[in-house]
C-alpha cells in the first residue's frame, strides 16, 4: 500500500499543472477562480492541500456519483471524527437503506406536504413580525433565514420541544468541528481542540434522542420512538448510538443548508435587480428562482466523498484503491458545457438540472424540504417588505469550503406597505 | 402562438444601413408595451424555422414601443446564413418572431468603466454606455474595427466626444491594450464585447486586474439547447383541458408554471420526488433519479422537472 501510494504521488506530480500545488485551504474559501481553472485545465486533479482528488466538471461529478462498480461512499477522517461512522453518507447496501429510511422518511416529499402551511408558514410569519420591530434593518441570515430553517427542520422530526436558540447553538457547534480541516503532515488533526464544541453538541443531541426514544411510541410525530421500536424486519439492531452519526449529519445539513439556499437565492436576485422585482411581483417565479440560487451558489459547494474500490484509470490518471474523490458540485453547477455564463445568476436560464443535491442513491435527503422552507420564507419576506434592498454600506460577500454561502445579508426595508 | 408564450410577434418598422450592419427597428404586431430589458440583454430571433440567432438589443431600455438590433452582414461560408437572410429579405413590414430578452451580460455597479468593443460587439455595449452616462459615472470607450466605414453606431457615439476613441485598423490605428490595461485602476470595471481573437488579447493584458473586473461577451455560436437530441413535444392536461407545447430549452414544469398550472416542486433536478405527476398516455423519457427501474418501466408517473417525452405527446393527470 505504501509503495503504490508513493508511485501514485510521483505520477500525479508529473502530470499535474504545478499551480495546483499552490492551492491552500484558505484560498478555497473563495473557490470560484480556482475551480473554474480546474474545470478548464484539470477537471480531475489531485489536490495536495486536501489530500484528495477533486472532480470539478458536471460530467465527472455525475459519473462518479453513480458509478457503484468503481466507487463507494466513504466517511472522510473529518466526518468520522465529527459525526461517527458508519453513517448515512458513508454506508452502502442494506445498512445504507436502513439508515436512509430512518432519517429521510420524516422529510420526504410526501411527509412534508402537510407541514408547509400548518408549521412552516406560521413560523415565517412569526419571524416577520419580529423583523417589523427592528427599525427597518436586519441581517437576514441571523434574524430570519437561520431561525426559519432550524425550526422547520426540527419540526419535521418532531423535535417541537427544542428551543430555536438551542437548535441554532447545536448547528453552530457542529459546524465548528466540521470545518476544522487542517491536518498535520502525519495526517493527524492540527487543531484537536477545535472539536470541543462539536463534541459537546453531539453529547447533548444523543441525550435528547435517547429521551425521545423512551417517549410515547404511538405519537405519530415522534419519529425517533417509532423508529427505535419498530419491528426489526431488516435484521438491523436499532439503537440510538447507531442512529446518532446519521442524525448529526442530517441535523447539521438540515439546520444549515435551507438557510444557505435562502441566502444564495436572495443574494443572486440582488445581482439582477430587474429579476428581483419580477419575483417580488409574482411569487410563482420563486421555485425557479430558488433552484437557480442553488445552482449559482451551491450550499454544499464541495459535495460528498467517494473512495475508489480498486486501482483504476480515469481521465488518463491512475487512481489507487482507497483514494478519495471529492465531488465539487458547486463547480459542476457552473460548467460551461451546460450553463452559458454559469457564473451569473439568471432566472431566465434555459433549463438544465443542477447537482446542488447530488445525484443517485446518496442524493440529499433534504432536497424536498429545503426548497419549500426557502419558498415559504421568501414568499413571506417579499410580501411583507416588497421594497427590501441590500444595505449599500454593507455589500454582500460569500465564502466557505466545503459549505459555501453569503457571510451576511444586511438589508434595509420599511413596512409602509402594510 | 399561445403554446409558447415567450415568443413575440414583431414587425420591421425601420431599417437603415450603418457601417457594415443593418440596424433594424422592430415593433410588436399588437402594439402592446414590450417587456422590460436592461443593458447587455439579447433576444433570440427566429429568422427561419431552422435558423435562430441571438442579437443584442442596442436601442434604449426606456423605449417599450420598439426594439433595435444591428445585424452585421456575414455571407457564408463565414456566416451561417442568418444575416444573409436578414439583409436580403427583411423590409419594412416583414413579420419577425423573437423570444423575450435574456441577459447574460448585466452591468454591475462601479465608479468607473472601461468599455472595449470589437466590431459589431459595440451593439451590446452601447446601451450600457448610455446608462452609465445617465447615472453620471466615469467611463471611456475604445472601439476597434476594420475601417471607419464599417463601424456601426459611430455617429451616436461621436456625440460623447473624446471619451470615445475609434481604432480603425486600415488606418494603422491599433488600440494599445497595454496603455489601457497594464495598470489596474481601483473601482474600475472592464466590459468587453467582440471577437474571440481580441478577447484573448484583452484577457492576457488584464491578468493583473482583480478577479471579476473583466466582464465579457464573446461571439460564439450559442448552444442553448443543452441536450443535442432535445426536441419539442406536446402535453395535454386531462383535468384542465389545456394543450401546451414544451420547447427544447424548457421543462414541462416551467411550461406548466408559465400557463398558471401550479404544481408543488422542490429540487427541480430530479432527485426529491415532489413534482411526481401521473401519466395517462404517452411514454415519458425518464431523467430523474427517484423512480425505481420497475416504476420507470410502468410509465405510470414521471418527474416533470427533468423528464421529457419519447415521441410527440403526453397526457398528464393534472
Amino acid at each position: 500500500m505504501t509503495e503504490s501510494t508513493t508511485g501514485s504521488t510521483q505520477l500525479r506530480d508529473e502530470l499535474a499543472p504545478s499551480w495546483i500545488d499552490e492551492i491552500t485551504i484558505e484560498s478555497l474559501l473563495h473557490p470560484q477562480d480556482t475551480t473554474t481553472r480546474l474545470r478548464e485545465e484539470a477537471p480531475l486533479a489531485w489536490i495536495p492541500a486536501l489530500g484528495t482528488w477533486a472532480a470539478t466538471s458536471w460530467d465527472l461529478c455525475k459519473e462518479i456519483a453513480n458509478d457503484t462498480e468503481n466507487f463507494e461512499a466513504v466517511s472522510s477522517p473529518l466526518a468520522t471524527r465529527v459525526f461517527g461512522d458508519p453513517n448515512v453518507t458513508s454506508a452502502e447496501g442494506d445498512l445504507h437503506t436502513h439508515l436512509r429510511n430512518a432519517v429521510a422518511t420524516p422529510v420526504s416529499a410526501r411527509a412534508i406536504r402537510g407541514q408547509i402551511e400548518s408549521r412552516m408558514r406560521p413560523t415565517a410569519k412569526g419571524l416577520i413580525e419580529k423583523l417589523r420591530t427592528q427599525g427597518g434593518t436586519a441581517e437576514l441570515l441571523v434574524d430570519y433565514f437561520e431561525p426559519i430553517s432550524v425550526r422547520s427542520v426540527a419540526d419535521s422530526y418532531g423535535f417541537f420541544d427544542v428551543e430555536t436558540d438551542t437548535l441554532r447553538r447545536w448547528f453552530h457547534q457542529l459546524k465548528t468541528g466540521s470545518t476544522n480541516m487542517a491536518r498535520n503532515p502525519d495526517g493527524s488533526f492540527a487543531n484537536p481542540d477545535g472539536f470541543a464544541l462539536t463534541d459537546g453538541a453531539r453529547e447533548e443531541i444523543r441525550e435528547y434522542l435517547e429521551g425521545k426514544a423512551k417517549e410515547d411510541t404511538e405519537d405519530p410525530n415522534n419519529v425517533i420512538a417509532r423508529w427505535i421500536h419498530a419491528e426489526s424486519t431488516d435484521g438491523q439492531t436499532r439503537s440510538i448510538d447507531a442512529l446518532v452519526p446519521s442524525m448529526l449529519i442530517v441535523l447539521l445539513g438540515g439546520l444549515q443548508e435551507p438557510g444557505h439556499a435562502l441566502g444564495s437565492t436572495f443574494f443572486g436576485l440582488t445581482t439582477r435587480p430587474e429579476q428581483l422585482q419580477r419575483v417580488i411581483a409574482d411569487k410563482t417565479l420563486l421555485p425557479k428562482a430558488i433552484s437557480e440560487g442553488l445552482r449559482w451558489m451551491s450550499p454544499l459547494y464541495a459535495g460528498p466523498a467517494r473512495a475508489a474500490k480498486h486501482d483504476l484509470v480515469l481521465q488518463g490518471q491512475q487512481i489507487h484503491k482507497g483514494d478519495i474523490m471529492r465531488l465539487v458540485y458547486g463547480s459542476a453547477n457552473h460548467d460551461s458545457k451546460y450553463y452559458e455564463h454559469g457564473e451569473l445568476y439568471d432566472l431566465d436560464r434555459y433549463a438544465h438540472p443542477h447537482l446542488a443535491f447530488g445525484d443517485g442513491r446518496h442524493s440529499c435527503v433534504g432536497s424536498a424540504l429545503g426548497p419549500q422552507i426557502a419558498r415559504v420564507g421568501l414568499e413571506e419576506l417579499f410580501a411583507a417588505f416588497p421594497n427590501i434592498s441590500v444595505d449599500p454600506a454593507r455589500p454582500i460577500t460569500s465564502a466557505g469550503w466545503p459549505f459555501h454561502g453569503p457571510t451576511a445579508l444586511n438589508v434595509l426595508f420599511n413596512d409602509d406597505a402594510r | 402562438m399561445p403554446a409558447d408564450d415567450t415568443i413575440l410577434s414583431m414587425v420591421v418598422s425601420g431599417r437603415r444601413r450603418d457601417g457594415d450592419a443593418l440596424v433594424v427597428t422592430l415593433r410588436p404586431v399588437d402594439d402592446r408595451p414590450l417587456p422590460p430589458w436592461e443593458p447587455g440583454a439579447h433576444i433570440d430571433v427566429l429568422i427561419t424555422p431552422e435558423i435562430t440567432r441571438q442579437y443584442s438589443l442596442c436601442g434604449h431600455p426606456a423605449d417599450s414601443a420598439t426594439w433595435q438590433i444591428a445585424v452585421k452582414h456575414q455571407p457564408p461560408p463565414r456566416g451561417r446564413g442568418g444575416s444573409d437572410h436578414v439583409h436580403a429579405n427583411w423590409e419594412v413590414g416583414t413579420r419577425v418572431e423573437v423570444r423575450e430578452p435574456r441577459n447574460n451580460f448585466p452591468v454591475r455597479d462601479a465608479d468607473d468603466y472601461l468599455f472595449i468593443a470589437g466590431g459589431i460587439g459595440i451593439t451590446a455595449l452601447k446601451p450600457m454606455i448610455d446608462s452609465v452616462e445617465a447615472a453620471g459615472k466615469k467611463w471611456s470607450l475604445a472601439y476597434c474595427g476594420r475601417s471607419l466605414s464599417t463601424m456601426a453606431l459611430r455617429d451616436e457615439l461621436a456625440e460623447y466626444g473624446d471619451r470615445v476613441r475609434f481604432f480603425p485598423s486600415d488606418e494603422q490605428s491599433r488600440v494599445d491594450l497595454g496603455e489601457l490595461l497594464d495598470t489596474p485602476v481601483e473601482g474600475r470595471l472592464v466590459y468587453f464585447c467582440g471577437p474571440e481573437s481580441l478577447l484573448e488579447a484583452v484577457q492576457e493584458r488584464s491578468a493583473a486586474w482583480p478577479p471579476g473586473t473583466l466582464q465579457f461577451e464573446r461571439f460564439t455560436p450559442q448552444t442553448h439547447t443543452l441536450d443535442e437530441d432535445a426536441v419539442s413535444f406536446e402535453i395535454e392536461l386531462a383535468e384542465s383541458g389545456l394543450s401546451l407545447t414544451v420547447p427544447p430549452h424548457k421543462t414541462i414544469l416551467e411550461v406548466l408554471e408559465e400557463n398558471g398550472v401550479t404544481l408543488l416542486s422542490s429540487c427541480r433536478a430530479g432527485v426529491c420526488g415532489t413534482c411526481e405527476t401521473t401519466v395517462l398516455e404517452g411514454i415519458p423519457d425518464h431523467r430523474d433519479s427517484v423512480l425505481t427501474d420497475e416504476e420507470r418501466a410502468s410509465n405510470e408517473t414521471m418527474m416533470v422537472c427533468v423528464s421529457r417525452c419519447i415521441g410527440r405527446r403526453l397526457v398528464l393527470d393534472i
